[in-house]
């Protein structure tokens, strides 16, 4: 190959999703009844055939991504979640002195639990042959799982969105490609802007409910039927409000955030996703699952994972074959699905 | 020989894509050439990925090499031929008949479940809860309903000890003994009625006393209840809820697991029909053991229908909904108990 000069542009690559809803429900379908018929055990093969799927689908750059992860290995992970997760719930149930003796071992041992997620996660993905991984340490997993989660409410949530930035620093500071690091540039103040922006709507129904309490207070009969109305309609509001408009939001301003200002080596990504699509996807997805008793389900997931995959782009700064690794590394499926049942998401 | 396919190929150690043509070569050799590749492997030395939809499919080399190459016929011809068999997995998931009949199968699965499954694992699980959990449970719930529904009673502690002492004297109709304890309340919110708790606690509101024409119905209420606790109608409802509610949820995934507690409190309703017929069977045994008229539950029952109507009693009313269902079909057959 010739050398290019320094400044060649590289075009940028755009990542496609190329899954369809049809494809995926037949596998979507398989994997319900074979789980329901192996009373949950099959569960583990269905979730891999269903990373798989998106995976295998999700293309930039002349190639797919893979998912590499052993459905033994997560089957064990669920069973032990399961046991602990019952045992949990059992003892909070008729002791609740036991519940602290199971909820306090793994309460000290989720951040390692979660970082146990992100590595499994990152070790079985692939593209192009070779491997993502996850290398952030114990300490900064104990400083962003049990730390920071601890000084927010100490802050009455003041500290959050730093909270947020310091997890996203940990998470993609930590991430390669092959022996590549990915890097974070995202600053606190912007996470703060976005945050700001979610308070305020979420506080709108609030100062609206205000307004209509200082109205009122003259007259004190419709003053308590005003409250309870108000109350009796405040409560779904905010519930739904909240799921189509604001989670929309913050996930398509959160996405954009991490990944404009998130690079691998010398190149960089692109996302713009927006939060009006992103909720209109939302909402019109919700009312088709409801009205088909769930069977949309799978469109409803393709469709959003076309949305969101189509809204990247990978901005190569040099060739993109000059990826290389040089060590491998297993690990095991446990820390993964503890967190996932106990409920963690950490896919913001 | 079909003409090769077009193809990607990556080392496993970097990244560079190669364009490769993949030569299929019956029986089974698979052969790359192209941009400085030149590789021939025996079908058996490579793993191959399923195939999924449109997605592309892998070849991988012992090495870690990886070939990556569209889905297409001509690739699932080849390895069919070399005796390169999918999953049985692989081949439902790829027939829309096959999915359409998962849809179908888990209709009936998930009615099957819920009509026989369900309540034939809660009787199992309820079976086994060990007594001191029972106990415990049964002392919330009755905290639970003091703050809630219950006052002290007001009946003379004459007239209590008179009810209690006859009921102990009762024998019951199977072999062993179920450990019981009758609690007097009033309750002016609920009016007449009487309850049972998991662990034996029988709970008689001063209403129901009242409403009773004499003491014999009263008694008559309590084998009722006292069926309810031998066949552990109040656990097993507790634990096919919790099983419906863990279903649900995951189902539905996080949509909305606030809503899943609903339908599982409606979808009980259905169940408390059988549990009344059986805690009504039991009833009327325990009362023929003891020299009464199985009728005596059955008038007691038409005094509590009548005093929840407002003192109306309207034919052919729904009952669906209501926690004593079909009251008259339970009362026609309690006069017929012989």
């Amino acid at each position: 190959m010739e050398p290019l000069p320094a400044s060649a542009p590289f075009p940028r690559a755009e990542f496609e999703f190329t899954g369809s809803g049809g494809e995926y429900f037949r596998i979507w379908i398989v994997n319900l009844v074979l789980t329901v018929v192996t009373l949950g055990v099959y569960s583990a093969w269905a979730k891999v055939r269903r990373l798989q799927y998106f995976y295998r689908n999700t293309r930039v750059a002349d190639a797919s991504f893979d998912y590499h992860g052993n459905p033994v290995a997560i089957l064990k992970g669920r069973i032990v979640a399961v046991v602990l997760l019952f045992a949990y719930n059992f003892a909070l149930e008729f002791r609740p002195v036991l519940a602290l003796i199971v909820a306090i071992p793994v309460a000290l041992a989720l951040p390692w639990i979660l970082r146990q997620s992100l590595r499994f996660r990152l070790h079985y993905s692939s593209w192009r042959g070779l491997r993502f991984s996850f290398r952030g340490d114990l300490a900064g997993a104990y400083g962003v799982f049990m730390k920071w989660p601890l000084l927010v409410l100490l802050s009455l949530t003041l500290l959050g969105p730093m909270w947020h930035q310091r997890l996203k620093r940990y998470q993609h500071n930590n991430g390669f490609f092959g022996d590549t690091r990915f890097s974070i540039s995202a600053g606190v103040g912007a996470f703060y802007r976005i945050y700001a922006v979610v308070a305020g709507i979420m506080l709108a129904p609030l100062i609206g409910a205000a307004v209509l309490a200082m109205q009122l207070r003259d007259d004190a009969v419709s003053f308590g039927l005003g409250m309870s109305m108000v109350a009796m309609v405040l409560f779904p509001v905010t519930i739904i409000g909240f799921l189509v408009l604001v989670r929309p939001y913050l996930v398509a301003r959160i996405q954009n955030l991490v990944w404009n200002t998130t690079a691998l080596g010398p190149h960089g990504f692109e996302s713009r996703v927006s939060a009006r699509m992103l909720a209109w996807i939302g909402a019109t997805n919700l009312v088709l699952i409801v009205l088909t008793l769930g069977l949309y389900m799978p469109f409803a997931a393709v469709r959003l994972a076309r949305y969101r995959v189509a809204c990247m782009s990978l901005l190569p700064g040099t060739g993109l074959d000059e990826f290389v690794v040089a060590q491998k590394a297993n690990v095991d499926a446990f820390g993964e699905e503890l967190g996932e049942f106990l409920d963690i998401d950490i896919a913001l | 020989m079909t003409a090769p396919l077009e193809a990607a190929y990556f080392d496993g150690r970097s990244s560079a894509r190669r364009a490769v043509k993949l030569h299929l070569e019956p029986p089974g050799t698979l052969r790359l050439t192209g941009e400085g590749v030149e590789r021939i492997e025996p079908l058996s030395q490579v793993e191959i990925t399923e195939p999924m939809g449109t997605a592309p499919r892998r070849l991988v080399f012992a090495d870690g090499a990886v070939c990556e190459v569209p889905s297409q016929p001509g690739l699932d011809a080849f390895l069919a031929g070399a005796g390169h068999a999918e999953s049985a997995v692989v081949r439902i998931q790829s027939r829309w008949r096959w999915a359409i009949a998962s849809v179908l199968a888990l209709v009936l699965l998930v009615l099957g479940g819920y009509r026989y499954g369900l309540p034939w694992a809660a009787a199992q699980i309820a079976e086994r809860l060990p007594q001191s959990l029972v106990a415990s449970l049964s002392n919330q719930s009755l905290r639970a309903l003091e703050q809630l529904l219950f006052e002290p009673t007001a009946l003379p502690v004459e007239r209590r000890e008179a009810i209690a002492q006859a009921f102990a004297r009762m024998r019951p109709p199977d072999e062993g003994h179920v450990a019981h304890e009758v609690l007097f309340r009033s309750a002016p919110a609920m009016g007449a009625n009487a309850l049972a708790l998991p662990s034996g606690i029988i709970v008689v509101t001063d209403e129901l006393v009242e409403l009773a024409g004499s003491d014999a119905e009263i008694l008559a209420v309590l084998t009722h209840e006292l069926g309810h606790v031998h066949e552990r109608h109040g656990l097993r409802l507790m634990v096919e809820s919790s099983i419906v509610g863990i279903v649900l949820a995951w189902y539905l995934g996080d949509v909305s697991s606030i809503a899943a507690g609903v339908p599982a409190a409606l979808l009980q309703a259905r169940y408390s029909r059988e549990h009344e017929r059986a805690a009504d069977d039991y009833a009327a045994r325990m009362l023929q053991v003891n020299g009464m008229a199985p009728a005596l539950l059955a008038d007691m029952l038409e005094k509590l229908d009548a005093s929840h109507r407002g003192g109306k009693m309207k034919e052919g009313e729904s009952d669906y909904l209501s926690s004593h269902p079909a009251t008259r079909e339970r009362i026609r057959a309690l006069r017929g108990a012989r």
